[in-house]
């Protein structure tokens, strides 16, 4: 007789061991496949934050000391050709007029102010990279973002575009606020028409709008331009030629680990005087998505570990037990010439063939109770997030094939260590002496 | 020559307790021999060295003509010797057939009909048999290996007088009819008087006795 049928027909004979066994492997393989899961779609959300928001800094002005840095084209290049800078985002503010369309009504309307018509223009290299965007408190629902090398083109909300019968392709014409210009430069002062290339709408709105709101600082009027245009009206303006980036620049690193190596290796320059600058890390945002993520990682990992170990020490346990039970069994196989080796196979066997059906059993619980914990656990980080972003990190608990096999082979090696620990006692026993404990 | 010889087979616990002391001895094929004897005289430990579950300490167990040692233990065991002991040792989660499979080189029905055990009988847990029923399971395996030798450890210690009688007239007739080598451990002159050779066992040694 085989191996394979006498292993199966000692499962099939001692059914209540083998319902143990079942359950217990059923129970183990469900913690650990919901464990190592979560703890994979937390790994996953971290990874997406970290390439979605993490990891950039800014260069501002400090407006706080008596000489401002200049953030030009020239530092901006330095820094990107420092090396592990992925991409930048050049920004600027301007005031422009609206001439042929209309904002959404403000302070200045009811008041009768020609103000009313003046917004804010906010100038950017590539406005995908605008933390508006990248933090989803804005969406873009039409078109696209202001990129590298546009110029002339703008982006405006939703509530704009309808108000004034606005789509992707039109045009909007503005003016430069001369109201605090010289009047030869007033002179100077043209309109100037951009494309509308993207419409976005808020999501998520940063301030709270009322009547006394000056039209400028009501969100949906915020129209992003490119940099091109910001800096071609100022000098039309008499501003002259410029270069500098009069909010700043953020750099996006390509590796967020290397964020505080890069920004310490920028600041040993000698030609620049970073106290005129200011120079922040900019993932706190990050780290706050990212600290209950990173938490739950690590306690899934701990989780892990604590049931792997309980496990295997419950189930050594038990199959020891189990085999004290079995000497009379071990002692008729070595009297009639079955190796110890085989012995041990056919215990091997028999745990693994329970493994493999409490294994399927669990994976089809673990797939209906992954939903239920990516819900609980998103519900939990709703009721503990301090700000809205932090829950915009979706956990998407399923379980792939990556995390079956991790699975089977975690399984294999608890079968082949807690049936090795059992299996001590066939090993270090003569054939004579279980033959005596049997009589 | 002997299928199984024993030569000057001495086994201790400790140099001042000899179990065995220097026995040799020959067993032949189609021969039932009964070696007699109290409790503690040696017999199963005898009956352990002849089936490979022990080693002597001094001396040479040969299996037609060579050292078990050098064989080895296990493939002895496995080819060479069935044991049939006290208490049957079946495995208890199969029936009398797949008792017999474990062993068998042959059909295992057959041998367990040859036997006495129906058909019906074969296929039910070997627990819900009779002690004499298990035992002829047992002496069934041993049949079923096809081994030439055959170890009996007190295998009429568990049963009534009738079924005793019965189990040692199969073990005369597995000798005579296969022509196996029945060695049969046994404090029981009844078994014993049905043997073709009988041994005493005393103070180590074993003698040929007349019942």
């Amino acid at each position: 007789m085989g191996v394979w049928r006498r292993a199966s027909l000692y499962l099939t004979r001692n059914k209540k061991k083998t319902m143990i066994l079942f359950t217990i492997l059923t129970f183990i393989s469900t913690l650990v496949l919901l464990c190592v899961s979560v703890g994979n779609a937390s790994n996953a959300s971290i990874q997406d934050l970290r390439e979605r928001m993490g990891g950039y800094f800014k260069i501002e002005m400090d407006f706080s000391q008596g000489k401002i840095g200049r953030i030009d084209d020239t530092l901006v290049q330095k820094v990107m050709d420092a090396g592990g800078i992925k991409a930048f985002n050049g920004t600027d503010i301007q005031y422009f007029k609206a001439e042929d369309f209309d904002l959404m009504p403000g302070r200045f309307t009811g008041e009768g102010d020609e103000k009313a018509k003046l917004t804010r223009f906010l100038g950017n290299t590539d406005s995908s990279l605008n933390e508006y965007f990248m933090l989803e408190y804005y969406i873009l629902t039409e078109g696209r973002h202001i990129a590298p090398g546009d110029s002339g083109k703008a982006m405006i909300s939703d509530a704009l575009a309808e108000m004034n019968h606005l789509s992707v392709g039109d045009t909007v014409t503005v003016r430069f606020h001369e109201e605090r210009l010289l009047d030869e430069q007033k002179e100077s002062v043209t309109s100037h028409s951009l494309e509308v290339v993207g419409i976005y709408t808020i999501d998520i709105p940063q301030t709270i709008a009322s009547v006394d709101t000056a039209e400028c600082d009501i969100e949906e009027n915020f129209i992003f331009t490119d940099t091109a245009f910001i800096r071609e009206v100022y000098g039309e303006a008499g501003g002259g030629a410029t270069d500098v980036y009069t909010l700043g620049a953020a750099f996006f690193v390509e590796n967020p680990k290397e964020l505080d190596s890069i920004m310490g290796n920028m600041m040993t320059w000698d030609d620049y005087n970073w106290e005129e600058y200011a120079v922040a890390k900019n993932n706190k945002t990050y780290e706050d998505s990212a600290a209950p993520l990173e938490r739950l990682a690590g306690l899934v990992t701990m989780m892990v570990s604590v049931i792997a170990a309980v496990s295997a020490v419950m189930l050594s346990l038990i199959l020891f037990l189990w085999m004290r039970e079995r000497v009379h069994e071990i002692g008729v196989y070595l009297s009639i010439g079955i190796r110890k080796t085989g012995i041990i196979k056919q215990h091997l066997l028999e745990n693994i063939q329970i493994a493999v059906a409490a294994f399927l059993l669990a994976w089809v619980i673990s797939i209906v109770a992954s939903g239920l914990t990516g819900q609980m656990i998103e519900s939990s980080f709703v009721e503990n997030s301090e700000t809205e972003e932090q829950v915009s990190a979706d956990l998407e608990i399923r379980i792939g094939v990556l995390e079956l096999a991790e699975i089977a082979g975690f399984g294999a090696l608890l079968i082949l260590l807690s049936t090795g620990v059992s299996s001590v006692m066939v090993f270090k026993m003569q054939p004579r002496d279980i033959l005596s404990k049997m009589s | 020559m002997g299928v199984l010889e024993v030569k000057n087979v001495s086994y201790y616990y400790s140099k001042d307790r000899m179990v065995l002391d220097g026995i040799s001895e020959s067993f032949e094929s189609g021969k039932m021999y009964v070696i007699l004897g109290p409790s503690g005289c040696g017999k199963t430990t005898l009956l352990s060295l002849l089936g490979g579950l022990d080693i002597p300490k001094e001396g040479q167990i040969l299996f037609e003509g060579k050292e078990l040692q050098k064989k080895g233990l296990e493939e002895h065991r496995r080819n060479h010797i069935s044991f049939v002991f006290q208490n049957y040792n079946l495995i208890d989660y199969m029936t009398p057939m797949e008792n017999v499979e474990l062993t068998a080189r042959q059909e295992a029905l057959p041998v367990l009909e040859k036997l006495g055990l129906s058909r019906d009988e074969a296929k039910r847990n070997v627990l819900q048999l009779s002690g004499g029923q298990q035992q002829r399971v047992a002496i069934a395996r041993a049949l079923a290996s096809g081994n030439p030798v055959i170890l009996a450890d007190e295998p009429t210690g568990n049963l009534d007088e009738d079924m005793a009688k019965e189990i040692t007239r199969t073990f005369q007739e597995t000798a005579k009819e296969y022509g196996k080598c029945v060695i049969i451990v046994s404090h029981s002159n009844e078994v014993a008087k049905q043997a073709d050779v009988v041994f005493e066992m005393k103070y180590g040694k074993l003698n040929q006795v007349e019942v």
